[in-house]
């Protein structure tokens, strides 16, 4: 037994003579309300500790029931599903602490001890404590806690008279005092104290163990894990259930506290009305009852769908605070704040702080995957999301950026933490590359994080806003000594800035084109080649000469065909594949050949004949096909006595050089081959060759076939070789009502191509009977799109008419076209792009605000009368967002090239 | 060459549309997608639809060269309402929405709520008087998706309440022909009035 306790003791005895006790009248407890997430700071200004019952601890020990006239305590209990929490208020006038020289608790969380008596009568000691219990009158907690935050926690067994202990030597009045005891911490649940001065009339915080000033007091927080406090074992969370939180609901308690105010002839206030002297500890039924708050688990934990959707973007962020801080699934909570834009973004930025770490994964993801809006024009987000257009066009919202900058302070970040800075917080991101790039000590890892992530963004037009402020910024990055003398983070720097086309930094990039490292130099390459331009540069010609690195080789081989135009190119391809026999390098030179003009082309190409193996042969035979030189052509014709089975790739070839010595081998593998993939290739093959021995074999494929994606594609290749002897087959196929529609409507297709009277008879037959030959919308049982695939039908068969010179069939097609959906549009206007042929829906095309069609209007336009659409089609480039569109990543299926042409065409 | 590449590309893009069968909700097509969301409320005697639309970026952008009615590359408050409020009551005109067999007469309020990713949200209210207590058949036909199909979704669950008459979709939507109309959207529910 501690002999700190045996004089207060004495003193409790001595005061406190009256032992009877006195039953309480029933009353109700209290409901104490939940906590939410609090900073214990000994501040009490959380907001539930503002709606928070406060409870005086005015009672004078002496008397029942009476109230100090001056406030001595004021206590607020609140709790969750790990703790207890107490918060209180003090008035002192003169704040004593004494220190024990005890310090106790767990290891990780020693707490220092305070006194709570002084045998020295000038030490005033004031001290607040704490009794709690869950109902037992024997066994409970006692807690000391003063104004220097110091804490003592005493495990009290309370002895019946009867039992031979209360007479023990370990009793002190049948109390048993386990001063050793401490409120163990619950894993990472720990006990938590904290005090906060208040301020005197000066404005200064009060002081501790200054006798010559007047303070006021102080608040204080103390924070008490359920499982050191001895909360009911079925309350405890079960891991076999994989249960974390403890289950307090309703769970009743007595907590009873007590101020000492060294200074006062009524030392003691306490907070139990119906007590009077005696021992704190034996008159535990008088002590105030509480009850923890039933919560409705469904109403708290999960809001009604309804709620979900009227949230606002703070609410709905509020909302993912509180489950995170109480680790909670986000659930159906994911969607709503991934689809809420920026405004819900910014809301949840704002719970980033540094007292909420647990936070930032999922805070940085939803940031991140709402900040790629970025990529979309101003002025969609100026429409679609007011706070997105805010946040990234104004200065204010650039200064609010900076909130973002906060992962800088974590020490890890977790996956998507780069993307939402780039995304997000692009203005105080360039800043901190400059300030870095001005560093002796730049920080590498998180630099190449960085790089990574805008690299490709900028790669592939996400970034719209800031492509020269990260050029810019990129060139003062390569003037850094520490980062160009780390290979590591120079290779992924030049690699940054050959994505971003960084041309300002070639002189850098080209200097380390020899670097010792071949991470360096393969990043150099590649950037160096994405930099384009029409010459190679003599420092890649140099490297090439003395490169063995395969992965540097391969990128080299790769780099030629960005100089498809320079000799100096082409000789160093040459010079490659003859000095390496690595067949990926070579396959990457041979593909790089293909698009060409270097003189040496045909050299490199044939080269390829020579060693075949490893697919190096095919790819220089696509090369043939692509651009079949005349050098090239003896040696793939004679590739026909080398294959017995003719390969995919000499087929095309073969059909590529449209010579007619390669029909019989040809028309020979189409009768072998099963495989319908490779009977398609050598029917176009036999196409681009042409000639009797083709036709005829085509002729005999389109009467003999049953395959029905066959005879469609035969079918087109008649029409388009305007195939003498098909007429007949076509006309009937047609018009054949058991024929696959799709192999129909290609006939219809070409029968505006076939020359004869047959075919204009049955384009005649087929428009004035069109229900009878393509169904009615108007049939029950017609599944979905038959009105479509009819409309298609027609307006092939007016376009076929058309070219037939029948009159009225033009103004027919505009009638198909006015009433036509998207798609129908779309195809009449790809049709008159075929025929070449003008039309006045072209012009209405080019107005059109669907992207498909417009862009068939421009395909159509450039074909039919380029000239005549000059003016409309300039004006359609230079139209604010079109121009803005094409300068997006969209996949605008080539539109800009196409812009380009017809408008080069019409000049 | 490569315009000429493409242009290929667009005509063997246009071979599969024409060949295969053209269903509104799973075709391949260069045309953009539009999706949407449906939700059906009642109260009092009305009858309202909220018909949201989820374009694409690129859907989006070619709307605004319609909304920049001057082409200054800026599309202004005025000209926003302007396109909005004729679109609305465009889109009204192919909304056909019935409760007990009985067609009512939508009306737009005009407007586009716009949210983030590119959705529009229309409302639209029509008279359906007092419904008696029970189970009241409805359907709605969506002439728009005809011309811009995309995927669907109905709404209604996500914003049921406890009391007053409940909507709920008892069929999944398909496509319908109607006489002199290519497929277009049907979706059958029903009122439950407690």
């Amino acid at each position: 037994m501690k002999t700190f306790f045996a004089a207060p003791l004495l003193c409790c005895a001595v005061l406190f003579s009256t032992l009877a006790e006195e039953k309480p009248a029933d009353e109700a407890p209290a409901v104490l309300g939940k906590a939410d997430a609090t900073i214990i700071d000994g501040a009490l200004d959380e907001a539930f500790w503002k709606s928070a019952t406060p409870v005086r601890g005015d009672y004078i020990n002496s008397k029942k029931g009476e109230l100090s006239a001056t406030p001595r305590l004021m206590v607020k209990y609140a709790w969750d599903e790990h703790y207890l929490y107490i918060g209180y208020e003090t008035f002192d006038e003169n704040l004593i602490a004494k220190a024990s020289a005890i310090k106790e608790g767990p290891e990780k969380n020693i707490r220092m001890g305070c006194e709570i008596w002084s045998s020295d009568p000038k030490e005033k000691v004031d001290v607040v404590e704490f009794f709690i219990t869950f109902g037992d009158e024997h066994f409970f907690w006692e807690i000391h806690h003063n104004a220097a935050n110091q804490f003592n926690d005493v495990w009290c067994s309370v002895a019946d008279p009867a039992w031979p202990i209360a007479k023990s030597s370990l009793s002190t009045y049948g109390i048993i005092f386990s001063n050793r005891e401490f409120i163990a911490d619950d894993g990472e649940f720990t006990v938590a104290m904290a005090v906060k001065l208040k301020s005197k009339a000066d404005g200064k915080p009060s002081t501790v163990n200054a006798s010559d000033d007047a303070d006021t007091g102080y608040t204080a927080e103390l924070r008490l894990p359920w499982g050191g406090l001895g909360a009911p074992a079925a309350a405890k969370p079960d891991p076999k259930k994989k249960e974390t939180d403890w289950k307090m609901d309703g769970q009743k308690l007595l907590v009873l506290a007590v101020v000492q105010d060294g200074d006062l002839k009524e030392r003691y206030h306490h907070s139990a009305p119906q007590r009077k002297g005696d021992w704190f500890h034996k008159t535990v039924p008088l002590w105030p009852k509480y009850q923890l708050a039933k919560t409705e688990v469904q109403s708290e934990k999960k809001p009604a769908l309804l709620k979900i959707e009227e949230l606002t973007a703070p609410q709905l962020a509020g909302e993912i605070f509180r489950r995170l801080d109480k680790h909670e699934p986000l659930g159906e909570l994911m969607q709503p704040a991934m689809e809420g834009g920026m405004g819900v973004a910014l809301a949840c930025a704002a719970g980033l702080t540094a007292e909420t770490p647990h936070r930032h994964e999922t805070l940085y993801d939803i940031i991140a995957v709402a900040s790629r809006c970025r990529r979309s024009h101003r002025e969609l987000l100026r429409l679609y999301d007011p706070a997105a257009h805010v946040f990234f066009y104004t200065d204010a919202g650039a200064a609010a950026q900076k909130q973002l900058m906060l992962a800088f302070s974590s020490e890890t970040w977790s996956r998507l933490v780069p993307e939402a800075l780039v995304n997000a917080a692009p203005r105080p991101l360039l800043d901190w590359m400059r300030a870095e790039a001005a560093s002796e000590n730049p920080n590498l890892t998180r630099l190449k994080l960085i790089w990574r992530e805008w690299g490709t963004s900028v790669f592939y037009r996400r970034e719209r806003q800031h492509v020269d402020d990260v050029r810019a910024v990129i060139l003062r990055l390569s003037m850094n000594a520490k980062i160009c003398s780390d290979a590591d983070a120079l290779a992924a720097l030049i690699r940054f800035a050959g994505e971003t086309a960084s041309a300002n930094c070639s002189a850098f990039i080209l200097q380390h084109v020899r670097h010792e490292a071949s991470s360096v130099r393969a990043e150099a390459v590649l950037a160096i080649q994405r930099f384009g331009g029409e010459k190679v540069p003599t420092e890649i010609l140099a490297l090439a000469k003395t490169e063995r690195d395969p992965a540097v080789l391969l990128r080299l081989a790769e780099a030629t065909g960005e100089w498809r135009d320079d000799a100096a190119a082409g000789a160093l391809a040459i010079s490659l594949f003859q000095q390496h026999d690595n067949p990926e390098m070579r396959r990457a030179l041979l593909f790089s050949a293909a698009h060409a003009t270097w003189p040496q082309r045909s050299v490199l190409l044939l080269k390829a004949f020579d060693v075949p193996e490893n697919g190096v042969l095919g790819v220089a035979l696509q090369g043939v096909a692509e651009h079949p030189e005349k050098a090239l052509h003896e040696n793939t014709l004679a590739l026909m006595n080398v294959f017995k089975t003719a390969p995919a790739a000499l087929i095309e070839a073969l059909g590529g050089l449209k010579d007619e010595k390669a029909a019989p081998y040809l028309i020979d593998a189409l009768k072998q081959s099963k495989n319908l993939s490779v009977r398609l290739k050598i029917i176009f093959s036999l196409e681009k060759i042409g000639g009797a021995a083709a036709s005829a074999a085509l002729l005999s494929e389109l009467k003999d076939t049953s395959n029905a994606m066959f005879a469609q594609q035969l079918i087109g290749i008649a029409g388009r070789m305007k195939l003498a002897g098909a007429e007949d087959l076509v006309t009937a196929l047609a018009e054949d009502l058991t024929a696959p529609l799709p192999v129909r409507i290609q006939c219809l297709w070409s029968m505006g191509s076939l020359r004869s009277k047959t075919v204009h008879a049955s384009l005649r037959r087929l428009d004035a009977k069109r229900d009878y030959y393509f169904g009615s919308a108007d049939k029950s049982d017609s599944d979905a799109g038959t009105y479509e695939k009819m409309e298609q039908a027609v307006m092939l068969i007016k376009m076929a008419l058309l070219q037939k010179g029948d009159t009225g069939a033009a103004d027919e097609a505009a009638a198909i076209y006015a009433r036509g959906t998207p798609t129908t549009k779309l195809s009449m206007l790809m049709l008159l792009a075929d025929l070449k042929r003008d039309h006045e829906v072209i012009a209405d095309g080019l107005k059109s605000a669907d992207f498909s069609v417009m862009l068939a209007a421009v395909h159509a336009a450039s074909a039919a009368a380029p000239k005549k659409y000059h003016a409309t089609l300039v004006a359609l480039e230079n139209a604010p967002f079109i121009k803005a569109m094409i300068e997006t990543g969209l996949d605008l299926n080539g539109l800009d090239d196409t812009l380009e042409h017809a408008i080069a065409a019409g000049k | 060459m490569r315009h000429r590449s493409l242009f290929l590309k667009m005509l063997a893009a246009l071979t599969i549309l024409v060949s295969l069968p053209l269903r509104p909700l799973a075709h391949e097509s260069p045309v953009d997608h539009v999706d949407r969301g449906i939700r059906i409320w009642i109260k009092g005697d009305s009858v309202f639809l909220r018909y949201q639309l989820q374009l694409s970026e690129r859907a989006a952008m070619m709307q605004l060269i319609k909304i920049d009615e001057n082409a200054d590359g800026v599309a202004s408050e005025s000209e926003r309402d302007s396109y909005f409020a004729a679109f609305a009551e465009a889109l009204s005109k192919q909304l056909h929405l019935q409760i007990d067999g009985k067609m009512l007469n939508l009306k737009s309020d005009r407007k586009a709520h716009l949210l983030p990713q590119f959705r529009q949200v229309f409302t639209f209210s029509g008279t359906c008087g007092a419904l008696p207590q029970g189970k009241h058949a409805g359907q709605l036909n969506d002439d728009y998706s005809r011309s811009y199909p995309g995927m669907y979704r109905w709404d209604g669950a996500k914003f049921e309440s406890g009391a007053g008459p409940r909507v709920t979709a008892i069929e999944a939507p398909k496509a319908i022909d109607a006489v002199g109309h290519a497929g277009s959207l049907q979706l059958k529910f029903e009122v439950n009035v407690p």
